[in-house]
């Protein structure tokens, strides 16, 4: 992308699309047959967000790109989402804590494009921030019933803290994208990585979750920037195996 | 992932289709209390645009008939065909009888 207001709008999209596609793994998967059409709902919602940014993308690209394009045929460095997206499913705890943490994000970022002079993002400002208004509510309430369930729930809540609050830094810290986007009027987020930071600490410290304090020197990548963990090219291999296999296939 | 917890309750759902109109039943789910049965409710039952309230009762607390008892209960009004109001014109304008 060549552009910071490009640029942006592909950050939402891929971080939209590589957590629909980890939430698509868990269905027919999920404890309980409920859950699983109630993550597959909260999944489709993050996808027709990321259909919606990369049919932008590729109309404002122009030679005929479609948003097929920018789902599979890009790899590893040219995606923009950020990294705790990518965490696997490693249990139904960093399921939720991961999708409780980003829930919680895309409503702040939402919020912050009321007077966007981004045409599309303030056209569907509303509908998103509804869409995550709910799933904020579905992934709140699981985040404290585990935390404060079972010792074997706060047990599997207080690892993936562990394993995920490394990757709050590439959600507080902005760049010169994000300044950009800031001085173009397209979202203000001057506030945006601290509030959410205050918000996620409160809502983990009120479900009785200790919140680690972070290593001084390991520090995850930005994927913001297109540094990545390993688990993104795993994501990528599933998402993208069939038209890498079948190239210009139609069906 | 594995199925840990075998006992949810079962919770009835109703669904009110439009203002105006009274809930109907359409099912029932799984849900650890009422909250969660709401949340269910709304992604199994709402997702085309079914409704717009959602009642959920707890299974446990529906009282229901014996139908054993049914020759008791029904049987008497049978033959009381009186009883339809079929005897009377119905406006145009009434939709919902």
């Amino acid at each position: 992308m060549s552009n910071s207001r490009d640029e942006f709008v592909l950050r939402i999209a891929d971080t939209n699309l590589i957590t629909a596609q980890r939430l698509g793994e868990v269905i027919g998967h999920a404890p309980e047959i409920e859950q699983d059409i109630s993550l597959a709902n909260i999944g489709l919602d993050h996808l027709e967000r990321a259909r919606a940014l990369y049919a932008h993308l590729a109309e404002c690209r122009g030679n005929a790109a479609t948003e097929d394009d920018f789902a599979f045929s890009r790899s590893v460095p040219e995606f923009r989402n950020l990294c705790l997206a990518e965490y696997p499913n490693s249990d139904y705890a960093h399921l939720i804590l991961r999708q409780y943490l980003l829930d919680l994000w895309h409503l702040k970022l939402f919020a912050t494009l009321a007077d966007s002079s981004h045409h599309l993002l303030r056209v569907q400002r509303q509908l998103w921030l509804d869409q995550s208004a709910y799933h904020h509510r579905y992934s709140c309430a699981w985040m404290q019933r585990l935390a404060g369930g079972t010792d074997e729930s706060q047990s599997r809540m207080r690892v993936a803290l562990a394993h995920l609050w490394p990757f709050v830094d590439e959600i507080v810290e902005s760049d010169h994208i994000e300044r950009d986007v800031q001085s173009q009027g397209i979202a203000d987020l001057a506030e945006l990585g601290s509030s959410w930071l205050e918000a996620a600490r409160q809502a983990l410290t009120d479900a009785r979750l200790e919140v680690p304090v972070p290593k001084a020197g390991a520090r995850p990548p930005s994927g913001k920037q297109g540094n990545h963990t390993e688990h993104l090219s795993q994501i990528l291999h599933e998402l993208q195996y069939m038209r890498r296999r079948y190239p210009n296939e139609t069906w | 992932m594995t199925n840990t917890h075998a006992s949810w309750p079962i919770f009835e759902v109703f669904i009110r289709p439009r203002a105006g109109l009274e809930h109907k039943h359409v099912g029932s789910l799984h849900a650890a209390d009422a909250d969660m049965a709401l949340e269910h409710a709304r992604d199994l039952y709402t997702r085309r645009l079914e409704g717009t309230s959602i009642w959920v009762v707890p299974s446990r607390e529906i009282v229901a008939s014996d139908p054993i008892e049914a020759g008791a209960l029904f049987e008497p009004a049978r033959n009381k065909a009186y009883r339809h109001p079929t005897f009377f014109p119905i406006p145009d304008e009434v939709k919902n009888l």
